[in-house]
């Protein structure tokens, strides 16, 4: 099960990838407000991409309530019995 | 008793057959009835209890074909062509399947295999011709020819042939001398031809207009064939004669709309499109051609917003569509709700508010039957590789497209940004995820859904509620424009009102997309719409909390229409005056 650490790890590897940018510091309170271009359809992508990194998938009611990059971290954590 | 026995087995010889027969014929009929998911288990039926019937299989794989099943149907086809390798109708329908997938190749391949099953058969000699023609093979198309007999469709054939090389008094021979009638065939072959060789379809059409000048089918396919060849002005000669000669013809109608979409007239495309969706609904080139001005006229609409420099005074809702209004009322009631299409209007509203909900139709394309039709299928199959196909539109944006069902998703990337191939696995997998969120939302009915519509009868809009409420118990606000409903029972913008249990319906005084102009987007119309629906189903908190900075808007929300004016929502920030 991965750690706090690798889940952060995948999640900076992951946007990077879609933002096509490295330079985006990856912390619980960062929102689509703090990211230019980060709109519904990023949203989509990073989801996407969570859900197959991690081999899993997540709920309506998750998806929906990921207002904060820690709220995606949370859920990854919980689903996967991360530490 | 050995008599008994042999009695038995003497009925059961008898019985066995005929409960066979019954029963292909019940599948049989649901199929030809387009009764498909019905006919599926018909079909499945007959295969497990009678597997050594190669119309059993025949009619399995054919089923999943219509279905759009395309990978059930192959593998079906697969295991009956292991069983009777040299069954005919098995072939067949091999090859049906290897041009729904578009392997041209293997179809080929298949067809040659029936000649050499059945060397005597005209029919599939000349059906191997027509495949190598069409895979432009012309020297073995040229062969197989000369191996066939001389009948049943060999000298259309060998004008075909002639056409390919350029032999054109040849072809003109070989027509003259197919004798009375022959107009039919050559047509039908033109048709054939128009889409990958549009100048021999025309040669042949022009043909078919000199023994029967009026005909409106042969028209058609002469504006057909300039169109595919770029050729407008000749195609607009042509249609103007055939329009004064055959005004009402459906087929002259349609062809005059794509003429106006590769005209970029998309308004006039539309009007013509909507006229004919209306007295045939479950049209889908009509649908899809619909869908495709809709969306190039959205796409030239935002390429002229983003090009336009900006001009306040002059147009005010441009500004208000670009910007975002910080309103945490408004952010929530919108993220109360889900869109249904028909287009990206709704998408772009919860954007101007802050509220980002990911959803399936919230940047799509949609027409209401189909979309209907999606849902009672329960979306089977959308998302899938093998039911989806990338599209660049106006050579420019990509958009992704449901083969079955229609739907055209955004890809908001440009051609050049990202190659196709990368493109195209994530859109997929963007849309299956967006699907399976729906159909999770729909089973729990937390969300109110909303489907704008241009033109479309209630009998659809029914529809579709009947199919949200299969899947849970799912509320679906209709909303409609006035300036596209003139209908003297049209309640006013802003009021909302129960058609049924689990409908409501209501109506702006018009739709933001408009063709050739800057988005308009009634917000604050919407607005008022989304609060009073909440209200009449959720008790969610009143109007005034969303628009309120300049008194108390008058709200009218009732079952069934009412007796006084509706309220006008000021496009410029919410001050409400009454009528």
């Amino acid at each position: 099960m991965p750690t706090a650490t690798d889940i952060d790890a995948a999640l900076a590897a992951i946007f990077a990838d879609v933002f096509e940018r490295g330079d985006i510091a990856i912390r619980p309170g960062l929102t689509a407000a703090d990211v230019p271009g980060w709109d519904s359809f990023r949203q989509l992508e990073i989801v996407a991409a969570c859900e197959q990194r991690f081999g899993l998938q997540f709920t309506s009611r998750e998806l929906d309530g990921f207002h904060r990059l820690g709220d995606l971290a949370e859920a990854i954590r919980r689903k996967t019995g991360g530490a | 008793m050995r008599w008994l026995e042999s009695r038995r087995t003497f009925l059961g010889e008898r019985l066995v057959p005929l409960e066979r027969r019954r029963q292909l014929q019940q599948a049989f009929a649901a199929h030809h009835a387009g009764r498909y998911d019905e006919a599926a288990t018909l079909w499945d039926a007959v295969r497990a209890r009678w597997p050594d019937t190669p119309i059993a299989w025949c009619g399995s794989a054919a089923n999943r074909r219509e279905l759009g099943r395309l990978h059930e149907a192959r593998a079906i086809i697969a295991d009956a062509r292991r069983r009777f390798p040299a069954d005919l109708v098995t072939i067949t329908e091999a090859i049906r399947i290897h041009d729904a997938f578009g392997d041209a190749e293997a179809a080929l391949q298949l067809s040659a295999a029936m000649v050499r099953l059945d060397p005597s058969c005209a029919t599939w000699r000349l059906g191997h011709f027509d495949r190598l023609l069409a895979a432009d093979r012309t020297e073995d198309a040229a062969a197989a020819l000369e191996a066939s007999p001389r009948d049943g469709g060999w000298q259309l054939r060998a004008a075909l042939l002639a056409l390919r090389r350029g032999d054109r008094p040849r072809v003109r021979a070989l027509l003259d001398a197919m004798g009375a009638g022959r107009a039919d065939a050559i047509a039908e072959a033109a048709a054939g031809l128009q889409l990958r060789h549009p100048a021999e379809s025309l040669v042949l059409f022009d043909y078919c207009l000199e023994v029967e000048p009026d005909r409106a089918s042969h028209l058609r396919g002469v504006v057909g064939g300039h169109l595919g060849l770029g050729a407008h002005d000749d195609a607009a000669t042509v249609l103007d004669r055939a329009l004064e000669r055959h005004p009402d013809d459906p087929g002259l109608l349609k062809a005059r709309a794509k003429l106006a979409i590769a005209t970029e007239r998309f308004a006039d495309a539309l009007a013509d499109l909507h006229r004919l969706l209306a007295a045939t609904p479950s049209d889908r080139e009509l649908a899809e051609l619909a869908a495709h001005a809709r969306l190039a006229a959205a796409t030239a609409q935002a390429e002229r917003d983003e090009a336009a420099p900006p001009q306040p005074s002059a147009a005010p809702m441009v500004r208000q569509e670009i910007g975002h209004v910080a309103n945490d009322a408004a952010r929530e009631l919108l993220l109360g709700y889900e869109s249904l299409g028909q287009d990206c209007e709704f998408g772009l509203l919860q954007r101007r508010y802050g509220a980002e909900p990911l959803g399936l139709f919230r940047w799509n394309f949609c027409e209401t039957a189909r979309l209907a039709d999606a849902l009672s299928d329960g979306l089977d199959g959308v998302g899938a590789a093998a039911q989806s196909v990338l599209r660049l539109w106006d050579h420019q944006e990509y958009y992704l497209e449901d083969l079955r069902y229609g739907f055209t998703v955004h890809a908001w990337q440009n051609k050049g940004t990202i190659a196709a191939d990368v493109l195209f696995p994530k859109m997929c997998t963007r849309v299956a995820l967006l699907r399976r969120k729906l159909l999770e939302d729909l089973a729990s009915g937390r969300k109110i859904l909303v489907h704008k519509t241009f033109a479309t009868g209630i009998d659809d809009v029914r529809a579709l509620a009947r199919s949200l409420r299969a899947h849970g118990p799912n509320i679906l606000l209709w909303v409609r424009s006035m300036e596209h409903e003139a209908s003297p029972e049209a309640p006013g913008r802003g009021t909302v009102t129960e058609i049924e249990p689990g409908l409501l319906t209501a109506h702006l005084s018009s739709f933001g997309n408009r063709v050739g102009a800057p988005w308009q987007i009634r917000y604050d119309e919407w607005l008022a719409i989304c609060a009073a629906a909440a209200a009449l189903v959720r008790d969610a908190p009143p109007v005034s909390a969303l628009l309120g900075n300049a008194g108390q808007p008058r709200l009218d929300v009732g079952h069934g229409a009412p007796d006084h004016q509706a309220p006008v929502v000021d496009q410029h920030g919410g001050a409400v005056e009454v009528e």
